[in-house]
């Protein structure tokens, strides 16, 4: 067990829970999508996992310990995220970007070990970004730097990964192929992203959970969970579950 | 192939550049004093010992506010945040000459830079709780910073007035930037005060990093922001608090170095920090060579060159600026 929720709540008003009683576990290996429509909660519990924000009631636990009471090195070392960030103010290149994903890591005192610029390089290489490594990123377009964002939290080597819609403007070709690679990296983290493309979550995640108004509704592999009638009660629209040649979920939508 | 090299050689070139300048700094002005005359009757040559304050001087100042700026730069997100666009200069000298005014300078020689901190962080509490609303943005924050600097002016010259006849008779200094004021037995605890904060700064370059890409960034990545930001400001209005005590009001040198060198030699700042101190501390000696050998017979006060040379470097990076940056 990575990192687990025991009946969170969290409410930004007073009686107003945005997340509310939520009963989470992540484990090795997990490749899980978050997905709901839009308010439902899926960013705070993000940021709940994160430790960013402290539950009001109920506990995120890493271990035995609360997880936004760790040290904050030692939980950058164990959570990376990826948030849907702005462009930097500096001129950071493509590769300092990506070393910061070390930060955690990195000794105060001495350079980046060979270590640490071997990471950097193979997660620079993953997201097809070795021609933009020089350019300064905040010159990148949108989905430049949610690769940049992403191979930071890849060079970061931590167990749990938590990505915030990271796939939101990639083109189709590198959404699979972020997909693909998140899915199979070799030192099996668990990873939980929060995904509006439910196409994209039903064909590549091994597991979903799908939130509705500060709950979860329903978890388990796409095939459990990406029913008709789940999607028609959380969502509001008909769906037709439909598999292609090759036997992957395809999901076609309808309005009401 | 010259930048390059200028890259490559990030501490030592700078570092050499600085040493020359300094040697230069020493023995030009208004009378050249080659280097065999600096002994004499077994001292040091009297002139040589007024420059080597004055280099001293600039040099410690002119790092300083390069450090500054970067930190703010970093910290606010802001490019052109220094700290006389933040209006923290003008708090700094108005907490200095009210100190001043007062007497305090006759109680301890502390209590004038304490009174100039003061200053900078009131005025600068002031200037980041008003452009809060608009998120620290460029805009908000400079138009608020260059307000509070301009009220900060007139309550200077306010206090001016009424100190005629006393002994800051005269001491416009304050508000244009001056090496010829400083006060020689302050300037070694502020060299040494910078000294060590470019020890600690360049220890926290790596977080400096971090900390420029947002709060919940920088959390994510392993550092606390609220603690680290308040602590790095802190030290950045100390450095630049006590360049206005020891020389007044020396705008924009915050602005260009760190521009210079960041694009020279990258954003990184646990490569650029020393570069930056040094390019700060030779561009001002090289600026106060120039006041004083521009007119032979009269100095124009260093902050007069600053300003006029950073205004420009100013107007040009508004002007490049790219439109998501707004």
């Amino acid at each position: 067990m990575m990192l687990e929720c025991r009946q969170v709540s969290y409410a930004y008003e007073p009686g107003r829970n945005v997340v509310s009683g939520v009963e989470l576990a992540l484990t090795a290996g997990d490749f899980a999508m978050l997905l709901g429509p839009n308010g439902c909660g899926k960013s705070t519990l993000l940021k709940l996992l994160a430790g960013l924000l402290a539950p009001q009631t109920g506990q995120v636990l890493t271990g035995s310990r609360p997880v936004n009471r760790l040290p904050h090195r030692e939980r950058a070392r164990m959570i990376a995220v990826v948030s849907q960030s702005q462009a930097p103010a500096l001129d950071f290149t493509v590769r300092d970007m990506v070393m910061m994903g070390r930060h955690a890591r990195l000794s105060r005192m001495s350079p980046p070990t060979p270590e640490d610029h071997r990471l950097v390089n193979e997660a620079i290489g993953l997201l097809d970004l070795v021609e933009l490594s020089q350019r300064p990123c905040n010159r990148l377009s949108g989905g430049e730097r949610q690769r940049v964002a992403i191979a930071a939290a890849v060079a970061q080597q931590a167990q749990v990964m938590l990505l915030d819609e990271p796939t939101s403007a990639l083109d189709p070709a590198h959404a699979i192929s972020v997909m693909a690679l998140l899915r199979e990296l070799p030192k099996r983290p668990a990873i939980l992203m929060v995904c509006h493309d439910i196409q994209l979550a039903a064909r590549y995640a091994k597991r979903i959970v799908l939130m509705k108004q500060g709950s979860v509704y329903a978890d388990g592999n796409p095939e459990e969970v990406m029913t008709p009638a789940n999607i028609e009660r959380v969502y509001g629209c008909n769906a037709q579950i439909l598999r292609d040649d090759h036997g992957a979920l395809c999901i076609a939508l309808q309005q009401k | 192939m010259v930048i390059t090299l200028l890259r490559r050689s990030y501490v030592l070139l700078p570092l050499v550049a600085v040493i020359a300048l300094a040697l230069l700094g020493l023995c030009g002005g208004s009378r050249w004093l080659s280097p065999s005359e600096f002994r004499l009757d077994g001292g040091l040559h009297p002139v040589l010992e007024l420059r080597l304050v004055r280099v001293t001087a600039a040099l410690v100042i002119g790092g300083a506010l390069a450090l500054s700026g970067m930190v703010f730069q970093a910290t606010l997100r802001n490019p052109l945040a220094e700290p006389f666009t933040l209006g923290l200069s003008g708090g700094a000298a108005v907490g200095a000459t009210l100190a001043y005014i007062l007497g305090l300078r006759a109680l301890s020689l502390y209590a004038v830079p304490f009174a100039a901190l003061a200053g900078a962080l009131i005025v600068l509490g002031l200037v980041l709780l008003v452009s809060r609303g608009g998120n620290w943005g460029v805009e908000s924050l400079l138009l608020s910073g260059v307000i509070a600097g301009t009220i900060c002016s007139s309550l200077l010259m306010f206090l001016l007035s009424f100190a005629q006849q006393s002994e800051l008779a005269g001491v416009t200094w304050w508000m244009l930037g001056d090496l010829q004021g400083v006060d020689p037995d302050l300037l070694w605890p502020v060299a040494g005060y910078t000294a060590i904060a470019l020890i600690v700064l360049r220890v926290l370059a790596g977080d400096l990093n971090v900390l420029s890409l947002g709060d919940e960034e920088a959390f994510y990545l392993g550092v606390n922001p609220r603690r680290l930001v308040m602590f790095m400001i802190l030290i950045a209005s100390l450095l630049a608090a006590s360049t206005v005590c020891l020389a007044g009001i020396i705008s924009f040198c915050g602005l260009i170095i760190p521009h210079i060198v960041r694009r020279l030699y990258g954003c990184d700042h646990r490569r650029i920090l020393f570069t930056g101190f040094l390019w700060g501390g030779g561009f001002l000696i090289l600026c106060d060579l120039l006041s004083r050998v521009i007119f032979r017979e009269r100095e124009i006060p260093i902050g007069v060159l600053t300003s006029l040379l950073g205004g420009v470097v100013f107007l040009m990076i508004l002007k490049r600026r790219r439109p998501h940056d707004a």
